[in-house]
């Protein structure tokens, strides 16, 4: 890195940000904001991380870490190779980076804002020159260990123009794996010792932890992956796409073709909750807990989350049935100006989104770019809080009381469902596709949720669509829910 | 003796000119004996004419035609040895006012210079060629170029040859109108005439977008009597007629999905080219090519190619460190720039470097355009440092493994490398002399035991602080806190 360009700061005597359109979609009181980025960089956010004392740290896919403090941005390092994750402890200010070859901590030596040493902290995975072996990342748990995932090799010689990634393709699929520990997560130990934590991953673009400190990753549909997806990793967990249990001792030695299909959909351990292809994600970066403790607005403890292709925010909500993950999704933001692919909270509550189109076709004018989602601290906004399941149906939760006589009319509410399918194929079709009767509705005294009876059958995703006004009048900005049913409660 | 024209003079009739398409001769060239165009390569780094020729005391025009991402130059140098090595040099302690010198100093070893120009510029300089016969040599002089970006201009007896045109005296006249099928264009007025100097059909020059018709006429050189094929393809439609009989045609309002062929017999010599065509709207393509039977196809149209994108990565003052893939090296390459256009991938993986190059640094378009990801260019050529693994053995010559531990940029790029228990601290610098590096290895403690320093020597001339080496090994005694191994490459670029 040179000196020279290493000291570039950008001054501005007014705030960074700038007036941005305007979102089609966007609950009340929300409002987007574009911030300026550094003139003349290509900036394709790859991992953003706020320090304790609010600096905004920020790598891109061209290689450097920015860091951003008030209006001023300088530059903290260069030449890293596609960093895709950034962490700053807060406790104690090292900051540490995932790289396609290794986690790398960045040490400011002398103080002067600019990283000098570049320490490896752990490199055991394997790396080809195959664009896809991205690595991804990254979050740290109590005891200091690190946590990422790793892409599969794109290994189908009709994709990947060249045959020489062909390796552990099953059931001649198109992501393979060519070298170890692609398709799994990981986990660092704060010595830099590597384990292999779970398997059967594909496009894992996002690590989040979750409200109970849950491991969490979204994946990409795909070969082996019906629709775009979030999981909740425990260790030795198999989530479904097989080229990785190459690495996985018990299968050392094994033909992997030789199991079958629905073997291995038997194998896994389904994702907690889903995105519907097209409706509402096409390719999910990474979620992000509200833990701002109001200061974003109503919605703590959900989970936001971006997507690249739609550009859009939207909501995951978490519930746990018989000790099974499940739940729904709900949208938030759409659209914004680039492909979302990193999302933080800064100290202040306000949602920071990090973006990039290039090479992926990205919705929205901007090739790459920042922007904050903001609440304006007062309005509650008339929205699908979440949608709990029930032994008979589904509880509708709002933000705020809803308009109660019209909240009891059945025909307010359409739900539909269907099923997706696990194989080798890219991406399921919705399968066993229909209607489904709500049978009755009844509104809690407060208005604040609704109580829909119906039919449930597990392994349903559902598309419970709410034109229910509140007792204001406000419409909800997004009124379509997608319910993930493992289980239904007893 | 060379007769030059000084360099003041050069600038003075360049600043007389403020756009740089629009520069005029000065007083006494209007007409000279010499006119060349000088392109580069893009993102090679070398002049697309390696060898010029002019006679002793000529008249010459030089235009410098830049199409590359990179910055160059036009440096012609008198003759001698170590000549262009002394200018690059000179170049390279400029420092900060390089760039508005345009990397040109101030030596009589210069004799002219153009412009320093970006993409898609060109300079203009007319000089008077020296006196004396001989091989002068010329050469871009920004930083790490004078490696491969060189020629030669022969100063002797020369005559001047015709240059070649595809279609001689190619003129176009342009007509406006909306048509299905090509009308009959001498019935129509055109709104514009003019003649493409390159001798090749194009449509960018004619400036329509649509709704608009052209005829362009020339004449062809054919080079052998026999069968011939014409192979056009156009949008919107387009015939082709040689010697007034029409030979293929597309006609219609259609993209250029289907190219169509047409045959006929041509005796060896000149024929008459007519084209005619017409555009609606969309897109507008016209190619037009012929091959004599079982020969190579001659273009005769030509369109804007798009540029090779190159996004180059230049070192100036300071080191430069990027981990990219390149290609033909490891994954786990960390790339190294080093001011004075010396260069090395170093391998993370095996903890050690695998080649370096002379030149400019990288070219990482692969990497930044689209999905990037894919294996960067090393721009200029590579020499072998010798590269057998991590170059430090036991006493015996076994190897140890040794662990990427990190590294720092400044002052001097430095690996930080865990040698089965041993901290080595790495640090590569430019070869002070010729094309190579200095390896200086310093130990976290002085050594508690003899090692060995292990480099497969084909080819490199090596030197080291502890002595001479033996058939690329040198004993490192017990106690060293740091020693330095020189590599040079003899056979390298020069």
């Amino acid at each position: 890195m040179t000196r020279a360009s290493s000291l570039i700061l950008c001054s501005l005597s007014f705030s960074c940000a700038l007036s941005a359109q305007q979102p089609d979609v966007i609950p009340d009181g929300y409002r987007v904001e574009t911030v300026r980025t550094p003139e003349g960089h290509a900036f394709g956010v790859g991992g953003m991380s706020f320090a304790a004392d609010g600096t905004l740290f920020l790598s891109t896919r061209e290689g450097q870490v920015w860091t951003l403090r008030g209006d001023r941005w300088t530059l903290f390092a260069d030449g890293l190779h596609e960093p895709l994750g950034l962490l700053v402890d807060q406790k104690t200010n090292q900051v540490f980076c995932v790289q396609r070859p290794e986690l790398t901590e960045l040490i400011d030596d002398d103080g002067d804002g600019v990283a000098d040493r570049f320490r490896t902290v752990c490199d055991a995975w394997g790396l080809t020159d195959n664009y896809h072996e991205y690595a991804y990342g990254l979050v740290r748990d109590e005891q200091g260990n690190f946590y990422g995932t790793l892409n599969t090799t794109l290994s189908w010689p009709g994709w990947a123009g060249s045959d020489k990634w062909d390796f552990a393709r099953v059931h001649d699929c198109k992501m393979g794996r060519a070298v170890p520990y692609r398709g799994w997560s990981f986990r660092i130990t704060p010595d830099g010792v590597f384990e292999p934590w779970s398997s059967g991953l594909r496009s894992p673009a996002g690590v989040a932890l979750g409200p109970a400190g849950e491991l969490l990753c979204t994946d990409n549909q795909g070969d082996w992956v019906a629709t775009s997806c979030l999981h909740v990793m425990d260790r030795g967990d198999f989530h479904g796409h097989p080229s990785s249990l190459t690495d996985a001792p018990e299968y050392a030695g094994k033909d992997l073709n030789e199991i079958s299909i629905e073997r291995y959909g038997e194998l896994r351990r389904q994702p907690a909750v889903w995105f519907p292809h097209g409706d509402l994600a096409n390719s999910p970066g990474e979620p992000i807990l509200d833990d701002t403790g109001g200061r974003f607005g109503p919605f703590v403890g959900q989970l936001f989350c971006g997507d690249q292709t739609r550009s859009n925010v939207f909501r995951i909500v978490l519930e746990q049935v018989d000790g099974r993950y499940q739940g729904c999704a709900i949208n938030f933001a759409d659209h914004l100006q680039s492909g979302v692919v990193r999302a933080r909270f800064s100290k202040r509550g306000e949602l920071w989104v990090g973006q990039t189109g290039r090479g992926w076709g990205s919705r929205g004018p901007a090739k790459f770019g920042l922007q904050r989602v903001v609440w304006d601290g007062r309005t509650i906004p008339f929205e699908l809080s979440r949608v709990a399941a029930a032994k008979d149906g589904f509880v509708v939760h709002f933000t705020r009381p809803a308009d109660a006589e019209r909240a009891r009319e059945a025909g307010r509410y359409r739900v539909q469902r269907w099923r997706y399918k696990h194989y080798p194929g890219y991406g399921s079709p919705k399968l066993d596709r229909g209607e489904v009767a709500v049978e009755r509705v009844s509104v809690s005294s407060n208005g604040r949720s609704a109580r829909l009876g119906l039919d449930l059958t597990e392994g349903f995703v559902y598309q419970i669509r709410v034109e229910v006004p509140a007792v204001d009048g406000s419409t909800i900005a997004n009124p379509v829910a997608y319910y993930t049913l493992h289980a239904v409660p007893r | 003796m060379v007769c030059r024209v000084p360099h003041s003079h050069i600038f003075f009739y360049a600043a007389l000119c403020v756009p740089l398409w629009a520069q005029a001769p000065p007083a006494g060239f209007e007409q000279v004996d010499h006119e060349i165009e000088l392109g580069v390569l893009p993102g090679q780094l070398r002049f697309d004419q390696e060898r010029l020729a002019v006679a002793p005391g000529s008249k010459v025009k030089l235009t410098l035609v830049n199409t590359d991402s990179m910055q160059h130059n036009f440096v012609l140098c008198r003759r001698g040895e170590g000549v262009v090595a002394k200018v690059a040099d000179a170049t390279l302690r400029l420092g900060a006012q390089a760039s508005e010198k345009h990397y040109v100093p101030d030596l009589d070893d210069v004799l002219v210079s153009t412009k320093a120009v970006f993409l898609d510029q060109q300079d203009t300089i007319w000089f008077v060629a020296p006196t004396t016969d001989g091989d002068y040599p010329y050469v871009c002089t920004l930083p790490g170029h004078a490696y491969t970006m060189k020629g030669i201009l022969r100063v002797g007896a020369v005559s001047v040859a015709r240059r070649e045109v595809p279609i001689d005296n190619l003129r176009y006249r342009v007509f406006r109108g909306k048509w299905q099928r090509l009308p009959d264009f001498e019935a129509l007025s055109p709104v514009r005439e003019g003649e493409l100097e390159g001798g090749m059909l194009e449509l960018g020059p004619l400036g329509e977008n649509q709704d608009f018709g052209a005829v362009f006429t020339g004449s062809i050189e054919v080079k052998e009597s026999g069968a011939h094929t014409f192979f056009l393809n156009s949008d919107d439609g387009s015939r082709v007629f040689v010697d007034d009989r029409e030979v293929v045609a597309y006609d219609g309002v259609h993209p250029a999905s289907k190219e169509q062929r047409g045959d006929v017999e041509l005796t060896a010599g000149a024929h008459q080219l007519r084209v005619e065509f017409f555009q609606g709207g969309g897109g507008q393509v016209l190619d037009l090519a012929y091959a004599a039977a079982g020969g190579p196809r001659r273009a005769l149209s030509t369109k804007k190619r798009a540029r090779p994108r190159v996004t180059p990565i230049s070192v100036h003052h300071h080191p430069v460190v990027m981990r990219v893939h390149v290609e033909r090296a490891s994954a786990r390459t960390v790339a190294v720039g080093l001011p004075g256009g010396m260069n090395y991938a170093f391998d993370a993986a095996r903890c050690s470097v695998q080649f370096g190059w002379a030149g400019a640094f990288l070219d990482v378009s692969p990497d930044r355009d689209g999905r990037g990801g894919r294996p960067c260019k090393t721009l200029g050529p590579r020499f072998a440092v010798g590269d057998s693994g991590f170059p430090l053995r036991a006493a015996d010559g076994a190897s140890k493994p040794a662990r990427f531990r990190g590294y720092r940029v400044m002052p001097t790029p430095t690996f930080e490398i865990d040698w089965s228990g041993v901290a080595v601290e790495w640090a590569i610098a430019p070869a002070p002399e010729g094309v190579g590096l200095v390896y200086a290895f310093t130990f976290g403690a002085p050594l508690a035991a003899d090692v060995m320093f292990v480099i497969d020597a084909a080819g490199l001339t090596l030197s080291s602080s502890l002595g001479d080496l033996n058939q690329g090994r040198l004993e490192v005694p017990a106690g060293t806190k740091t020693f330095t191994v020189t590599v040079r490459n003899p056979e390298a670029v020069r």
